[in-house]
């Protein structure tokens, strides 16, 4: 071995390195990124099926509006109250906070409930957005019919949040930029054109397997509903908080909002695709899916995820399987207001409880401490009710084929109750109170056995029928806000004994959620907040 | 493979030395023998070298050392080893000679190498500018120690470990330096043996009943505690910048160990010992006496008055038992552990292999962990110690038996909210004509149950089984030019098995639920290191460079059923369920590479100098963001080597000040966060007709800024030695200034998602860190050393982007939904309380909080608005303290550590939700001290300044006691000691609750000091045996 071989050796090692560590970042300093079980936009709804899919993202929202602006709606309004029982349910004072509406933009039901119904729509409009744009690059069959409901529903989502909270930045691609708001009556003329625009291209009805996507009857039952509302909906500040609202206040066309809302409801029943069911709970039971009332559902199906949970909400830990959480209730003069021949009083839990795990009534059951379970009309003090306090709202019976919590019944956001409804009160405005009594008597009369006609029709007769046929779906906030009774005082408030203050008339806007004002600088909140 | 593709150009550039060198023409030899000065024994495992050569030796049993083929002329010989002050002495080489020379090694104040593991390197720790603490193993692992975290505690300033709970092989919180980040990672960077692991969980998570599962485990659990080396802590950005993106946490550093550096020869160690615990505290609950009194008690009282007490009903749930049901469901456990490690091979081969058992129960009952573990490490040295291969396997298979408990929630709960609240009146179970039978307080499925049926009936194991590998290869490419590969492989299959069967009230909802989940976590890493020394006269620089590249692999697939006709199946039989689930799967993949260079410049042993750049990517960054510059400048300057110091005063013996600055990054961003992304989640499903049908849906919005968290440190220290070194320490001062904080912030809608992920805010720590170490006695058969470590960190929220306020700490238990304990906002520290100010009763037991209407104002729960809110606690300790001390004398050593920490509020959840009577209402227990508060039985437990409480403690964490044994007829054995080690002896708090170490950040960001129900933290005796052959 000589020198000079070392020396060769040495030299070969270090250009050996150099190269290595020159060489080397050539080939490894890629740091692209692609998902393995996840897809980007750009590789994604190029047929039918993925469009179809992104369309059942769309539609799956809707589900989520059932916590959020359904507790909102019903909490908020006197059919439902959350009353705290023990520490069960006093959840930072938030479902009395939204029952004596003391809400804020940052209170704890502002911060959750309020953020989360806002959320939601807006996690709707998002979906309807993104697949509109997408589809804008491609052609499928079916493409106009698709682009119409996903316009509908985006449509419906603008609908609750100008219901909730008035006058919401509109927009229609997928952008993240902060937006102002647009006045509560451009996004009422933003919605009446969507969804006019939308029911050109919607079928009137679908096939089985496709039952419960939006059909022509849709559009026109928001539309009807929303100009019976007109002058509330066109209003962010100077809705009369203790007077009804009229319909005849808000000119449409040549004629007026009511027109409008006849016009609309007489689209539904001219088109003769719907009829009442023949008994009233028939209506919302799981076996619902075919029933010629429905307008506009939420679908279910007990199936883990996919199913109602209302059963959840009211019933008693001990009255059904899974456990339920022992929560919503109602206050008694509102079941005390229903008449007791009435057959809709029949959705209320009261007396004696029973199991309905297995969908209908079985075995008594006992409460915790082992005595008879006894539901009460009244509620004592809400601040700290007995497990066993207040009558259950139970609409939507128990599903035998129940998967846990998950119910099969579907859920109408708009059924033809609700139109007969909106006629009559649409005809009453108009000067009409025989009509009006017609139609509350043609709804009534599958009620009464035997048959207790009206016979006479003002606003408070009016605004009952609506409760009775519609509680617990969603109606009573914007009825009450309507009738001027919204931020009246309730009985079971008992303000001198929480030193509670008088409801304030601006609460018939809920506040912006902080959380959104922090999101986006350009909104203004409401007046009173 | 593209490291297939790196790894053979290095191996066969390293193989292109391989001619050896010649000899020099006239050698010498050295010999010599090395002692301890106290002692005056022989010190085997002494490293002797001679210094600007690679020849050197380690001491023999006896101390000898022998160094051949040592040039003729003079050199300087330096020995060191471990817990002594290295020393350097002259000798003269004649050519065909033999020197003699005699070491006389003092102990160091401080247990430190003299050379320190710095990060794709070492150094000699006086060059050292950065901040870095070392922590001496063998010192650090006693008691039970499953896990290298537990090994930090109160070990190294500025160090604070956590551990979740007493659960065996629980994960901790580690902080370096307090937490800077809100929503991403606070864990510091591991490197086992240069590698840096990958933290990711093995096991899917279990199940979780009615709230959040147990805290993930802790992925050092692979490690065994008897296999370590070396545990370096790099703290302060200048010492940790080198690892860049990676580094704002900082980072740990941890060498196994090798043959050669504490033992000589081959030799074989055993080590084991068995361990009890048991719970040292317990939450006091009612018993079943005084449940029945005072259900008696509120029914007379109902009686007078139905608007108070219990009705009458309540008295017919009363039973004639008396259970205890936190006894019930714990145990004294018993621990098992056994290594046995040997290590051999001839001069240029060496192996060390070990081989770990351990068998862990938990103090509750029906939980435990088993391990088995083996490690092989060789060496090899070719050319004349010229090239160097390196080879590390660790494999580990941990077998966990969960216990089916919540971490946070409300209504429903595991085996912990039971024991508070099943009612003690009833017993654990009873006898009919069919058999025993577990109580329960109905048949189907219930939210109250019995917590020892739950324990028992409720099946969740996972399984582990990690290989961590590496390979290296060193080669001197010139004269003081060394060129390496590593290249590291990490691959974990994680199993967990779950089954709820439907005898039980937990899975009687889904008539019994059984789940699967595989996952498999891989990682690969390369590194390519280029190191230059060079000694220039009196000074010295050396520059190290290098390449890294690594890729983590996550996958996953599970599957699950519900609805079985038998419990026998439990989960070996997923098909057989009524309900299939479809199944899942995922894959994510992240990437890093590295480019990075550090250079130390030394002039003349008293100015040293260290500049480090890292230019990091990761794959997971927006696409603007993919790259960033990493740079750290620090010097230090040995004052004591001045001329003017060389009379200092107070017997000063050494000083040095260090000053740093540098910028470190947090990349905790999950793969595919910056890209919009389109998934089937099962929420996105609808129905079409009677169908499901698949939704896609938009689930993140695109975000191409997107990048690591930066901090930017700065560190000033003073090193101290006093009565020469025989009191040594340092104080340091920080300030980490954090900036670009990730923050899942709210998109104004509609965006396809309602949040991404952004970099907004900025967050500061600043800490003052002291240690001292002193050698209080040193001499022939008595010396006590003692080490202090205090820390004081104060931490701050600068700016928070876009939002004014997050709340967050969300409060467990029921009723208690929505409800947060803390506020997030400028201005103050994370683990700010924020709430209602309690100020006591009304007459009808009412709590009352001050309102903000006017001074004077008072209301009870219903009437608290937000406006009433104020600041009402800090999560952070004034300061924390760690106090070991260990003392020789004779064959005894005696070794305590202390921690304490001071100043720090807790949130007691557990007594806000526990501690209320009203649970009564619903025949739930409740704590005794509850019994003789005011509150009404009605009124709500509401989260208030009341359930605040000062958590300050000082803890007896661990006195072990050992003695050196002779073991007569036993002649191989080289040393023998035997041990008693106590952990968790004493606890002095005036806190209430559990305990007052709580691990928090289950509960939201950035969360501190809240306390819900845990599994208990055992009281651990242990009784062990070292023996070396």
């Amino acid at each position: 071995m000589t020198r000079s071989s070392v020396t060769y050796s040495v030299r070969a090692a270090a250009i050996g390195a150099l190269l290595l560590l020159s060489w080397v970042p050539q080939a490894c300093t890629n740091l692209d990124e692609t998902p393995s079980s996840a897809i980007t936009p750009g590789n994604f709804y190029r047929n039918q099926g993925e469009v179809l899919a992104g369309l059942a993202g769309v539609y799956s929202e809707l589900k989520n509006t059932l916590w959020g602006y359904y507790n909102l709606s019903e909490i908020s309004s006197d059919e439902i109250i959350v009353p705290t029982r023990g520490s069960d349910w006093y959840d930072n004072g938030r479902w009395l906070e939204i029952h004596r509406q003391l809400w804020g933009a940052s209170s704890p039901s502002g911060l959750e409930d309020l953020n989360g119904a806002w959320s939601d729509a807006y996690t709707g409009i998002a979906r309807a957005n993104a697949l509109l744009e997408a589809m804008q690059k491609v052609s499928v069959p079916g493409q106009a019919t698709i682009a119409a409901e996903a316009r509908t529903l985006r449509a419906y989502y603008y609908y609750q949040l100008m219901d909730l909270f008035g006058g919401v930045p509109i927009v229609t691609t997928n952008d993240y930029k902060p937006h102002p708001r647009a006045t509560r009556a451009e996004l009422f003329q933003f919605i009446v054109s969507e969804l006019t625009a939308a029911r050109a291209d919607l079928p009137a009805t679908w096939d089985d397997a496709n039952r419960g996507r939006m059909t022509k009857g849709a559009p026109a039952a928001i539309l009807a509903n929303m100009y019976l509302n007109a002058a509330v909906f066109t209003k962010d500040v100077g809705i009369d908080a203790t007077g009804y609202n009229s319909c005849l206040t808000v000119p449409v066309g040549g004629g007026t909002a009511c027109d409008a809302a006849l016009a609309w409801v007489d689209s539904i029943l001219n088109s003769g695709l719907y009829l009442l069911e023949d008994s009233f709970p028939k209506a919302f039971r799981a076996t619902n899916h075919a029933s010629k009332e429905n307008i506009f559902v939420v679908k279910n199906l007990a199936s883990d995820g996919l199913g109602l949970n209302f059963v959840m909400r009211a019933l008693h830990y001990n009255q059904f399987t899974p456990a339920p959480w022992n929560g919503f209730a109602t206050a008694a003069d509102v079941y005390n207001a229903f008449d007791a021949a009435d057959a809709r009083r029949g959705i209320f839990l009261i007396g004696q409880q029973y199991d309905l795990s297995s969908g209908t009534p079985g075995d008594s059951v006992k409460d915790r401490a082992g005595a008879w379970l006894v539901f009460t009309d009244t509620i004592g003090d809400a601040t700290s009710a007995r497990e066993n306090e207040g009558p259950r709202l139970l609409k939507w019976p128990p599903d035998t084929k129940h998967v846990g919590p998950d119910n099969g019944n579907d859920f109408a956001y708009f059924r033809l109750g609700e139109i007969y409804l909106i006629k009559a009160e649409a005809e009453f405005e108009n000067g009409n109170s025989a009509q009006a009594i017609i139609d509350l008597n043609y709804l009534r009369a599958r009620d009464f056995n035997p048959d207790q006609d009206l016979v006479a029709v003002d606003h408070t007769v009016l605004l009952n029928e609506r409760m009775f046929e519609l509680t617990g779906e969603t109606k009573r906030r914007q009825d009450l806000i309507r009738f001027g009774l919204y931020t009246a005082a309730r009985p079971i408030d008992d303000i001198a004994a929480h030193n509670l203050p008088v409801r304030d008339p601006t609460r018939v806007l809920m506040a912006i959620p902080q959380t959104q004002m922090d999101a986006n600088p350009l909104l203004k909140q409401n007046a009173g907040y | 493979m593209p490291l297939v593709r790196h790894v053979i150009p290095a191996l066969v550039g390293a193989l292109l030395c391989a001619v050896p060198l010649r000899a020099q023409d006239s050698t010498g030899t050295i010999t010599g023998q090395v002692i301890d000065s106290t002692s005056r024994q022989p010190l085997s495992g002494v490293n002797v070298s001679i210094v600007g050569t690679s020849l050197r030796t380690v001491t023999r049993n006896d101390g000898g050392f022998v160094i051949g083929a040592v040039s003729a002329g003079p050199h300087r010989l330096r020995a060191a080893r471990i817990g002594y002050l290295p020393q350097e002495q002259d000798v003269t080489v004649t050519a065909g000679g033999a020197s003699s020379v005699q070491f006389v090694l003092h102990q160091s104040a401080t247990i430190l190498e003299a050379v320190v593991v710095t990060g794709y390197g070492t150094q000699r720790r006086e060059a050292i500018t950065g901040s870095v603490a070392t922590i001496d193993p063998n010192a650090a692992n006693v008691g039970v120690t499953t896990n290298v975290n537990q090994m930090l505690q109160g070990r190294a300033a500025g160090v604070e470990v956590i551990q979740n709970n007493g659960e065996p092989g629980t994960g901790a919180q580690v902080r370096i330096r307090g937490g800077t980040s809100l929503s991403a990672s606070n864990e510091p960077l591991y490197v086992i043996d240069g590698v840096p692991i990958n933290s990711a969980q093995t096991e899917a998570s279990i199940f979780g009943i009615g709230g959040d599962p147990p805290l993930p485990r802790s992925p050092l659990n692979l490690l065994n505690p008897s296999d370590i080396g070396s545990i370096t802590v790099l703290k302060d950005a200048s010492a940790t910048a080198i690892y860049g993106s990676r580094a704002a946490n900082g980072v740990v550093l941890i060498e196994t160990k090798k043959h050669g550096t504490s033992v000589a020869g081959a030799g074989v160690e055993y080590d084991g010992y068995v361990a009890m615990a048991s719970p040292y505290r317990y939450l006091d609950v009612l018993n079943g006496d005084q449940y029945r009194q005072f259900v008696e008690q509120q029914v007379q009282l109902w009686l007078a008055d139905p608007t108070k007490g219990l009705d009458t009903s309540k008295l017919s749930n009363l039973g004639t038992a008396n259970t205890n049901w936190e006894r019930a469901v714990t145990r004294t456990a018993v621990t098992h552990n056994h290594n046995v490690s040997f290590t051999g091979g001839s001069e240029d081969t060496r192996y060390r292999a070990s081989l770990n058992y351990m068998n862990q129960e938990g103090v509750a009952i029906s939980s435990g962990l088993r391990r088995i573990q083996g490690r092989l490490n060789a060496t090899h040295n070719a050319f004349d110690n010229r090239l160097r291969l390196g080879l590390n396997v660790t494999t580990s298979q941990v077998d966990n038996d969960y216990l089916p408990y919540e971490t946070g929630g409300g209504f429903e709960g595991g085996v912990f909210q039971n024991v508070a609240v099943f009612n003690p009146t009833r017993p654990i179970t009873y006898s009919d004509s069919l058999g025993v039978h577990y109580y329960e307080i109905g048949p189907g499925s219930r939210s109250v149950r019995n917590p020892v049926a739950m324990a028992n009936q409720v099946q969740e194991f996972g399984h582990s089984v990690r290989t961590l590998g590496n390979v290296s290869a060193e080669v001197d490419v010139l004269r003081g030019v060394t060129g390496q590969v590593n290249v590291g492989v990490d691959r974990a299959g994680g199993l967990t098995q779950i089954y709820l069967p439907a005898a039980s009230p937990v899975g009687a909802q889904w008539n019994g639920l059984a789940r699967q989940v595989n996952r498999d976590n891989a990682a690969v890493t390369l590194q390519t290191l280029l190191t230059v020394r060079r000694q220039l006269g009196a000074n010295g620089l050396d520059v190290v460079g290098g390449y890294e590249y690594s890729k983590y692999t996550t996958s996953e697939f599970g599957a699950e059923g519900h609805g079985y006709v038998t419990d026998k199946f439990s989960f070996y039989n997923l098909g057989a369920a009524a309900v299939l689930f479809p199944p899942y799967s995922y894959r994510n993949d992240r990437v890093f590479v590295s480019f990075f260079s550090r250079a130390n410049y030394n002039l003349g042993d008293k100015y040293y100098v260290t500049g480090v750049l890292r230019y990091d990517g990761a794959s997971q960054f927006g696409i603007d963001h993919k790259w960033a510059l990493f740079p750290a400048l620090s010097a230090s300057w040995h004052l004591s080597r001045e001329p003017f110091m060389a009379n200092a005063p107070l017997s000063l013996s050494d000083l040095r000040l260090r000053v740093g600055w540098g910028l470190q990054g947090n990349p905790a961003v999950p793969p595919y966060a910056s890209q919009i992304l389109l998934a089937t989640p099962a929420g996105a499903r609808y129905i079409f007709g009677e169908s499901p049908v698949t939704g896609v849906i938009p689930t993140s919005d695109p975000n191409p800024n997107l990048k690591w968290e930066q901090t930017a440190q700065v560190n000033v220290a003073l090193d101290y030695g006093f009565m020469n070194n025989r009191l040594t320490g340092t104080v340091e001062y920080y300030v980490k200034n954090t900036k670009d904080l990730l923050l899942t912030v709210t998109i104004p809608p509609p965006a396809p998602a309602s949040t991404r992920l952004e970099n907004v805010g900025k967050i500061r720590n600043r800490g003052l860190e002291l240690s001292l170490d002193a050698v209080a006695v040193s001499r022939p058969g008595l010396s006590w050393n003692a080490g202090l470590v205090f820390a004081m960190e104060r931490n701050t929220v600068i700016d928070l982007g876009p939002f004014t306020f997050l709340n967050t700490g969300g409060v467990s238990g029921q009723g208690q939904t929505g409800q947060n304990s803390q506020r997030i906002f400028a201005g103050h520290p994370l683990g700010t309380f924020y709430g209602p100010v309690f100020v006591g009763w009304d007459t009808a037991g009412k709590q009352l909080f001050r309102c903000s209407a006017s001074p004077t104002c008072v209301t009870t729960a219903t009437g608290i608005s937000a406006a009433d809110y104020r600041v009402i606690g800090n999560a952070n300790p004034d300061f924390t303290i760690g106090l070991s001390s260990q003392l020789s004398f004779g064959k005894f050593n005696i070794s305590a550590l202390i921690r304490a920490e001071v100043g720090q509020d807790i949130f007691n959840n557990t007594a806000l939700v526990y501690g209320t009577k009203s649970d009564a209402l619903q025949d739930k227990n409740f704590l005794v001290s509850a019994l003789n508060d005011p509150t009404d039985i009605r009124d709500p437990a509401v989260f208030s300044s009341r359930w605040i409480e000062n958590g300050s403690f000082v803890r007896l964490q661990n006195l072990t006691v050992e003695y050196q044994l002779t073991l007569p007829g036993f002649a191989g054995a080289r040393s023998a000691r035997a041990y008693v080690s106590g952990d968790n002896l004493l606890l002095l708090t005036g806190y209430s609750g559990y305990d007052p170490e709580v691990q928090a950040g289950y509960q939201g960001l950035g969360v501190r000091g809240v306390d819900y129900l845990s599994y208990p933290r055992p009281r651990t005796i242990t009784g062990g045996l070292r023996v070396a052959f």
